[in-house]
Order: structure tokens, then sequence, then C-alpha cells
């Protein structure tokens, strides 16, 4: 299963706002040489067909060129999937159709097509970093950082890949390694605050505490009394525990008009302190700056369920599911709280929904499972809890919960937990 | 002569028929003894594997559930009142390991024969020791010292204890715990960490409200009521209350001789079917909806034994299911002797014959000590304690662990 609750992510929730975005497909640019003569392109005789004599491959090549750069991603495709159909087969032409994926959001077709682009290409950094990014973006953080590890043997000056290779390891709560790939960087990176976050949490994280103030000191002075640097700040303190510091930089951050998260974050922390009302009214808050702020729906309706409200959850998450159609977590919600209320047919509808978006979640076969439970449909019932258990034991070694409250074997019992 | 010779003789083979049904009985009720569902009938004699369901939502499902937090503090009565009417069964369930989950400091047991007890992970010396009604924990980097009064001790001691103290409004886990088969301190399971920011530190972990709120729910009763955590109102271990529901309603109707009433307004976990009733104990002991909603895998698993169960054949293909109770008694001690689990398992794979024939051979290997071999004990690291794997299997001695 995965683990949808990394704590980590839910303090860093969104891919970076201060890296631009060039910063994340600069490299597919970059990788995509001008031309490739068809007579250097390997081709399978077996496929190949004799182009028009009105559209060249070298002419068609081009204007799949032209179309990918100005953001005509249709043309481009169906150009390239010309190309293949006359039987090229070149990295670039890969690598070109795996930027077109990737502009329009298909990762998994991307990922495909940058595999063949390897084959072809072992040895070229590119393709691996473009492998990196794929994974990225899916938020396959251990398959991510594994190509772009790959990507700095073939390239150790490659910087990108050193820094999204940190991230990686970040967001995968791997704090060594995530120093380990950031601190070549902290020279050239000593304004980016989103950089002195993740590497400053990463040291308080190891109890290396002067190194983490020496960052969090460099983050106040890069950032200024804005209100990113002080959340921010909030955020590395609600990772390390420190809860007044947390709290403190988080209602500056909140402070005046506040700027997402803010809100949310203050939250977070009432939620663990065991006050849900003051993290209700703080999400409530979190939602009328920023309404598509699946977390903060997530959350509150959490909340309301924990408190034997489950009309107020539903609400809620009707509310919420408006803005935010494609997160599953919330259609599993719902799916939970339309149980309480009796109504199974609409939790089978919202449970089903959740796993057409992502259906290798081991816990969402799991709550569908006992919808049906309700429902009386034992057999698909029994299906779903199987293929639960499947999915739990395809996975890798999984970790313990530590940030959901819900702790394994923590004490010495008498085998009791 | 032959008068009196047929008398004898009558008399005699009326007292061999008579010793022969009293040794039938004693059988039957020392089997019972050791379990309650020996005699019982199978809980489930279809052939669908049972569904197990996570522990929150056996709780959203019932009016009563182990760890459930919202019958208020008023409708439990204590295991003194429910000695008034079942004093046999509490005083048994009084010595049991479960019930010992828990000990507050201030019970002169506590740290009984371990009167100063020290553990030194460097640079830090660790030292819990008793003065007068106060068990202390502290820790010194040699230079300065932090110490906090212990509130409460986890763990029957079977394994050992894992020490509670509270600042502040807060909770905290002790860094290091008492391991029985070393008779001394080490690092308290999942304290994977050696350097500290201070002392504080140190001492040992916060547990967050939510964190505390669960430990204290499976090794007290009544911590948490009506929604509300307080540990301060807990009752020390897994009491009658803690799996039966609170019994105010139970005593009244009794004692005003509503007799069906009384017993619809106490649990009986004995009316579950097999998955339920694995879940029950699970509840605790972790469910493999547990599990599974957890996404733990890895030895550690080995000590959640309702897990574990339904991982055996035995669970999945039996036509009459396992269940924690087929073995075990929750009113008695744990039984500690192997072979005293024999009996259980030669009612299934003995081919019907009475159990231990002389004549039959069951296994090839060994005619007693079933779970020696098929429920092999596993050590999880740092625990200093071996647990008994109950995913009930056919071992081979290279296997790792079957996760």
């Amino acid at each position: 299963m995965k683990n949808e609750r990394n704590p980590r992510r839910e303090l860093f929730p969104a891919v970076s706002r201060v890296k631009p975005k060039w910063f994340y497909a600069a490299f597919l640019v970059s990788l995509i040489p001008c031309q490739i003569p068809f007579s250097h392109a390997q081709g399978t005789a077996a496929s190949s067909t004799k182009p028009s004599p009105q559209i060249s491959p070298d002419h068609l090549a081009e204007e799949a060129q032209r179309s990918l750069a100005s953001g005509k991603y249709a043309v481009a495709e169906r150009d390239y999937g010309q190309l293949l159909k006359l039987g090229i087969r070149s990295p670039s032409l890969y690598s070109n159709l795996g930027v077109v994926y990737m502009k329009t959001g298909r990762f998994d077709q991307a990922i495909q097509v940058f595999l063949n682009a390897k084959d072809l290409a072992p040895n070229v950094a590119g393709v691996r970093l473009n492998l990196g990014l794929a994974y990225f973006r899916k938020h396959e953080f251990k398959q991510a950082a594994s190509y772009f590890g790959d990507t700095l043997t073939l390239d150790p000056d490659n910087l990108q890949a050193r820094y999204l290779k940190g991230e990686c390891h970040f967001m995968l709560d791997e704090f060594s390694d995530a120093i380990a790939s950031f601190e070549p960087l902290e020279k050239m990176e000593e304004n980016d605050l989103e950089y002195l976050f993740m590497l400053g949490t990463s040291y308080g994280m190891l109890k290396r505490t002067d190194d983490s103030l020496r960052i969090f000191q460099r983050m106040v002075e890069a950032g200024g009394n804005t209100p990113h640097l002080h959340l921010l700040l909030g955020k590395a303190y609600l990772a390390l525990g420190q809860n007044t510091n947390a709290t403190e930089e988080l209602s500056r951050a909140a402070a005046g008009e506040g700027i997402p998260f803010a809100h949310y974050y203050l939250g977070v922390l009432d939620r663990q302190l065991g006050r849900p009302e003051l993290a209700s009214a703080e999400f409530e808050k979190e939602l009328q700056i920023d309404p598509t702020n699946a977390s903060a729906v997530r959350e509150l309706a959490e909340i309301r369920l924990d408190q034997a409200d489950p009309r107020s959850a539903i609400a809620v998450l009707e509310k919420g599911i408006a803005k935010n159609r494609d997160t599953p977590e919330l259609f599993v919600l719902l799916g939970r709280a339309y149980l309480q209320v009796s109504n199974q047919a609409g939790a089978i509808s919202a449970l089903k929904k959740a796993i057409a978006l992502s259906p290798e979640v081991g816990s969402y076969h799991y709550q569908l499972g006992r919808a049906y439970l309700k429902a009386g449909r034992s057999a698909d019932a029994r299906a779903e809890m199987e293929r639960a258990r499947t999915l739990a034991a395809e996975t890798p070694q999984g970790k313990m919960q530590a940030f959901t409250g819900d702790q394994g074997p923590g004490s010495a019992t008498d085998g009791s937990h | 002569m032959w008068n009196i010779l047929g008398k004898c003789g009558a008399l005699l083979l009326a007292a061999s028929l008579a010793c022969l049904v009293g040794l039938g009985w004693l059988k039957i009720a020392s089997a019972q003894q050791k379990s309650p569902a020996l005699l019982r009938s199978p809980r489930s004699t279809t052939d669908s594997v049972p569904i197990s369901l996570s522990t929150p939502d056996r709780i959203e499902d019932r009016t009563w559930w182990p760890t459930a937090g919202t019958p208020p503090r008023s409708e439990y009565v204590g295991t003194a009142e429910c000695a008034k009417c079942h004093y046999a069964k509490v005083t048994a369930q009084m010595k049991t390991e479960m019930a010992h989950a828990a000990t507050r400091a201030a019970d002169p047991a506590f740290l009984d024969g371990q009167p100063q007890l020290r553990f030194r992970q460097s640079p830090y010396d660790y030292e819990i020791g008793r003065t007068g009604d106060v068990v202390v924990e502290s820790v010194s980097d040699g230079q300065s010292s932090v110490s906090q009064p212990v509130r409460f001790a986890f763990g029957q001691g079977l394994v050992g204890h894992t020490y509670i103290y509270q600042t502040e409004g807060s909770l905290y886990e002790s860094h290091v715990s008492y391991y029985s088969d070393i008779k001394g301190l080490d690092v308290t399971t999942g304290h994977l960490q050696s350097q500290f920011a201070g002392l504080s530190q140190a001492l040992g972990r916060l547990l967050e409200p939510q964190e505390a709120q669960k430990c204290f729910g499976c090794h007290t009763t009544a911590s948490t009521t009506s929604n509300h955590f307080d540990p301060s109102q807990a009752m020390e271990g897994v009491t009658c209350e803690g799996c039966h529901g609170p019994g105010a309603r139970h005593v009244r109707s009794m004692m005003a001789g509503q007799i069906a009433r009384g017993k619809a307004s106490i649990f009986n976990p004995a009316s579950l079917d097999a998955g339920s009733s694995v879940d029950f104990c699970g509840a605790c002991h972790r469910t493999s909806g547990d599990v599974l909603q957890l996404n733990v895998r890895g030895v550690v698993t080995v000590r959640f034994q309702p897990f574990r169960l339904e991982e055996s054949r035995c669970w999945k293909s039996a036509s009459e299911r396992l269940t924690c109770v087929t073995c075990h008694n929750p009113h008695e001690p744990l039984v500690q002797d192997a072979t005293d689990y024999d009996h259980v398992c030669l009612r299934c794979h003995s081919g019907g014959q009475p159990p231990v024939n002389d004549g039959q051979v069951v296994c090839k290997i060994s005619r007693t000590n079933c779970t020696g071999c098929h429920m092999p004990r596993v050590e999880i690291p740092g625990m200093h304690h071996a647990f008994a794997d109950h995913r009930i299997r056919i071992t081979t001695d290279k296997e790792t662990y079957p996760n």
C-alpha cells in the first residue's frame, strides 16, 4: 500500500513553489537534439514503410519539434506517432514523445517511452533524468531517487539531479541521504528557502542541532520577515516537535491576510495536541483562503467523523470534492461517512471512484470491501479484501505510521501490542 | 455363597462403573479448565474465510467493543462489584497477565525485587528506583541530570516493563525499559535514536495525545470515557469491563431480578462468530484489518497474534475454525507449558482418533510439543524476548520469516 499519510509529504504537500516550472522540465528540452538524421536512426525493416513523398521523415520531425516547442502537444503527439509507424526508432524521438506525455500529465506513458529511450541510449544522463522526473511527478520518490542517482553516476555535475535526489530522500524521511545530496549545493542554494527548509529539517531530524539552527538562521536572513519564511520555519518546527516555536511562526504566517497552508498547519498542530475544536476553526479559515486545499478538507472531515457527526463530514467532503475531483482520499472519507449514515450505495460509489483514481492502494480496497460487507455482498467483500492483502504483500517493506498516532510495537509488554 | 459373590460382584461392577464415569467427568472438567471453547460447537462450518476488519471499524459498527471510549465513566463499576456474583472467575482473571498490563507506581509491587535499575548508553546514565512511595526515573550526562516521577509501568513482566511519566500535562514513554530476559534495562523498543538535543529528550519520548490514548486504551480500562481521555480515572490492566463493557446496567438489572435484561446489557464475546471473535482479541493484539491499515510488515508482526493466526491454513481452510479462545482462556493465566496445547492440535490432526494414541503416528518427528515446531518462537530485535509465531505452519530449517 502507498504511504498516503507520509508526514513529510503533509509538511511539504506541493511541489516546490519557489523553483520555476522549467526546473522540472528544462532537462527535457535540453535533451532534444535539433534533428537526428534518419540515416542514423535505428529502424526495423519489418515495420518500416516508405514515407509519403509529400512529407519526409525529416520534415515530419521538424514539424513535431516546432509543435512541441509551441505547446501544440496533440499535433506533436500525432507526428511522433507517425514517425514511429514509419519504423523510426531513436532515443530523441522517444524522449520527445515522453515530453509530450509529461506535458499532458500522462506520466505512466512517459515512463514507458523514456524506458525505450534508455534501452537505445543507456549511457545518456538526460534519459535517466527524464525517468527520474516522471517518477517524481508521480510521487514515486524511491524510483525517482534511483534514477537521479543514475544520472549523477553518468554526470556528477548535474545539479538538477542532485537537488531532486535530495528532495526525494527528504520526502521518504531518508534524512542522511537527503543531507548527502543537499550539502554540496549549499553555497549556490543559500537563498532558496525551500532548499534551506529541507536541509534544516533534515539536520534537525538527525539531532544535528547546531547545523539545523545555522540553516534556519540562514532562512531568516534570506527570507526576511515574510509570511512564506514564517510558514517554512513553522513547518520545520512542527516536524521537529518544537510546538511552541511552531505555533509562533505559523501564527506570524497566518497574520493579516495570511497565506495558504498557514492555518492548515496550525490546525494540524492543534489536532496533534488534542484540540479538535481549535483545529476545526483553523481548517475552516484555511478553506476560506484556499477552498481547493484538499488536505484541509480531509482533516476537517476526519474531525467531524471523530466527533460522530457524519452528516457534517459529508457536507464538508461533497463541497471539497467539487473542487478536488482527483483526490482519492476525499472519496474514501466520503465512503466512510456514507457508511456511518447507512448509505451503502453511496459509499460503494464513492469508494469505487477512489479506486479508479488510485487502484494500487490496498486500504481503499479494504474500505470498499467493508462497504460491500455492510451491503450484504459477501462475495464482493471477500474479493476486495483479498485484493487489499495482495497489494499489501506486493509493496516494499512498509513503514510504521509513526506520525498517524497509531503505534505498532513500541513498549516492552507481554506481547499485547 | 453365590448370592454373596453375586452381590459383591454387582457392587464391584457398580463401583467400577462409577469410577469410570468419575474419571471421565474429571477429564472433561480438566479439559474445560484449559479451554472453555473446547467442547463448544464450532463457530462456523462454512467454507468461507471470515473477513477481518480493523478495530476502528469494529468500534464504529457496534455499541461495545474493547478500547471503545464512548461509554461514560459512571457506567463502569469495577471488578469488586463483578466479584460479588462472579467471585471465582474474577479472582482467576486477576491473576492473568492482561490484568497486570499496567501498574501504577504507587503500587507497592511496582519494581518489586528491583530496587534500583541502572543502564548506560553513552554519554547518558539512566537510573530507575523507588524512594518511599515515589518511583523516579533519572538520566545524567555526567554534568547534570534530569528526573521525573514515574506514573505507570506498562507490561506485566513476562517480557518486561516500560515506564510512563507525566510532566507539564504531557505523557512520556521512557527511553529505557526493563526486560525480564536480561533482568535489566535496555533501550525501549522503537526508540531508535541515541543522540538527543538535551537531557529531557534523553529521558523519554513525548506521547502525542492520540497515541497516549491508544496505549492506555489497551493497557488500562476506562481511560477514555465519553470520548475524553483521562488516565487518572483509569483502572489498571484489562479488567472484566475491558472486554465485557461497562457493567452498571447489568448490575442494576440483575439486582432488580430482571435477568433477561441483565444478560442483554453486558457483552458476551462467546456469542461472536469466529472472525469477530479473533478481531475482538485483535482490538489490542491487532487484527488483520489493523495490520493492513498500518502497512506493517516484517518480523515485528509476530506480536500481532490474531493477524498471524489468520495467515494460517488452520484458519483459512479449517471447517472448525481456530480462534484465540480455542487455546487460551482469558480468565486464566497463560499456560506456559507448550505440551499443554497438544490436545487442541490433535482434535483435528489425529484422524478423529482419541488424542495421543500409542498406536498412531501423527507426526514423524515427535509425539508431543506440536507448537515447538509448528509455531516457532521468533525474537524481535531489541526486545530480548521470543514470541510464538501464531502463523501455524510446517517449518523448514532455512525458512525466512513468512510475511
